[in-house]
């Protein structure tokens, strides 16, 4: 299955397991910078090199500062998947040089964690399962 | 976009301004400008450690260390502590952490003024480009002078004071600040009471620009109203009639879908209930917010108030006090604070305070949400009225 959307930041292809977050987050206070993690629930998953999913991000004007923690300590997502972006995530990530591709349907919001997602940066389209079917 | 030869020329220099302008036009390109366009001034937001914390002052000092100077004159907003003083105990973590932030941005070239309200000192004629990061202070340069800011968050606004520029969109442009919709406002306006309108105003506004309709208020009051529309409206723009110097403009191009009556029974406030201080200063308090202070209390003869009341403002206005004011207010139990507020700094939890009487709608929407304070709503009169 292929989704389309709208490529913000990024060039080429990226392939990756995906990490979904079906509520919205907030940087500031749900994603730790240094470690890489974000908070789901009770539980915490860790976001570097991996795709990570959401519908979208609630504002903080503090989340690029911690996008630009993740790629400092080596922890950034390889990209980020979005259904909305707001500014915000759109500045951190240019200014993180985080790849993020959005306006994609609710339905990458149905990946399963682990899942293996093709990212095509160039065409701002998503491949589930490494390749069309 | 279309870029210029300078622009071009900058983006090919591999330097910092050449990183930051490269994200400048990423991020307009996202948002669909044709454009940057170059800006007078710039406002930092963002640069108190409790709202930015280890993150933020990383990020600052990296990129001071890269090299990154600013281009364009850029103020700094209040931070979390006075720069020296001792009315606003942090601990050291707090002050070396915050003492870090003030260096990267001394060192990259801003004029460390730490106030919210910078438009109270330079000038943004009509129709002028800024590049400014805090709501109140955008909200009060586009709708008092017509000058133009987008909302811009704080790490935005770094990267337009290194670069100059600002993609062109939203409020860059004249055909996005045409009004949509139409608020009268009855009634005499106090400082607190245009808090609630600026609140009813964008809450009823949305992401459209009002056409604001309202008899005449103090500067401080202007101040309060402007203050709490942009906090409870993405947009950060009104035209007010007979204040905004093209007015008349906006009033013949305005295309008008909706239309908000609000009535002096709309303005009352809640009955103010156990405090254990009084704040005023969200915006900063200009001068004659503090010599108003200054003549109740001479009215009532000098009292020594029985709560401490704080008074948030710049340098420049504490400057214009003399020591035989500054002195006797202290006496009083009055605190004139520079450099930072309670709503960016911890200061009035480390001193015990934590139920906190104010004029300002804006604080009283973000002490509970940031410094985790009880505030409540009052008119500064009374509320001192209630401390003799």
């Amino acid at each position: 299955m292929t989704l389309r959307g709208r490529t913000i930041y990024g060039k080429g292809v990226i392939a990756g397991k995906a990490v979904v977050m079906r509520t919205p987050i907030s940087f500031l206070g749900d994603v730790d910078g240094r470690r890489g993690t974000v908070k789901a629930g009770y539980e915490e998953k860790s976001i570097g090199g991996r795709v990570l999913i959401l519908p979208f991000s609630r504002g903080s004007t503090v989340g690029p500062y911690i996008m630009y923690q993740l790629v400092k300590y080596g922890n950034a997502p390889l990209a980020i998947l979005s259904v909305k972006a707001d500014t915000l995530v759109l500045i951190g990530a240019v200014m993180a040089g985080i790849p993020l591709v959005t306006d994609l349907p609710d339905s990458v919001l149905g990946v399963s964690d682990g899942e293996e997602v093709v990212v095509d940066l160039d065409g701002g389209e998503v491949r589930l399962g490494g390749q069309d079917r | 976009m279309h870029l210029t030869r300078e622009e071009e020329e900058v983006l090919s220099r591999g330097d910092a301004r050449s990183r930051a302008l490269e994200t400048v036009v990423k991020v307009g390109e996202s948002l669909g400008a044709s454009r940057l366009l170059d800006v007078e001034t710039a406002h930092v937001s963002g640069v108190s450690y409790q709202t930015i914390g280890d993150a933020g002052v990383e990020f600052l000092s990296d990129l001071a260390a890269s090299g990154a100077r600013f281009k364009v004159f850029a103020t700094v907003n209040p931070m979390g502590m006075e720069l020296d003083g001792g009315e606003t105990p942090v601990d050291d973590l707090f002050k070396s952490r915050q003492l870090e932030v003030v260096k990267s941005l001394i060192k990259m070239g801003a004029s460390a003024w730490f106030t919210c309200a910078p438009y109270d000192i330079i000038r943004t004629p009509p129709g002028t480009v800024h590049a400014w990061g805090e709501s109140n202070a955008i909200s009060y340069i586009n709708s008092v002078r017509d000058a133009m800011s987008e909302k811009l968050p704080g790490p935005f606004t770094i990267l337009a004071a290194i670069t100059g520029k600002v993609p062109e969109f939203g409020l860059y442009l004249h055909e996005n600040r045409m009004p949509r919709v139409m608020v009268k406002v009855n009634g005499r306006i106090t400082q607190a009471a245009a808090g609630i309108i600026g609140k009813m105003v964008g809450e009823f506004s949305g992401s459209r620009v009002p056409y604001v309709v309202v008899g005449p208020m103090t500067e401080r009051a202007m101040k309060a109203m402007l203050a709490s529309f942009a906090t409870y409206s993405p947009n950060p723009f009104m035209v007010i009639e007979g204040v905004n110097p093209n007015w008349r403009l906006y009033r013949s191009e305005m295309d008008v879908e909706e239309s908000l009556v609000i009535d002096e029974k709309d303005l009352r406030l809640p009955e103010t209930r156990d405090f254990d201080a009084v704040f005023i200063g969200c915006p900063h308090a200009d001068l004659d917010e503090v010599l108003h202070v200054a003549k109740l209390l001479e009215d009532r003869g000098y009292p020594r108030l029985a709560k401490p009341l704080f008074i948030s403002t710049s340098r420049f206005v504490k400057s214009q006090l003399s020591p035989a004011i500054l002195s006797r207010l202290d006496e009083l139990n009055v605190h004139v604070i520079t450099d930072t507020c309670p709503i960016v700094s911890p200061f009035l939890r480390n001193r015990g305070l934590l139920n906190i009487a104010t004029p300002s709608s804006k604080s009283v929407y973000y002490m509970p949400r940031l410094v985790s304070l009880n505030a409540m709503p009052c008119e500064i009169d009374e509320c001192i009225g209630d401390l003799l």
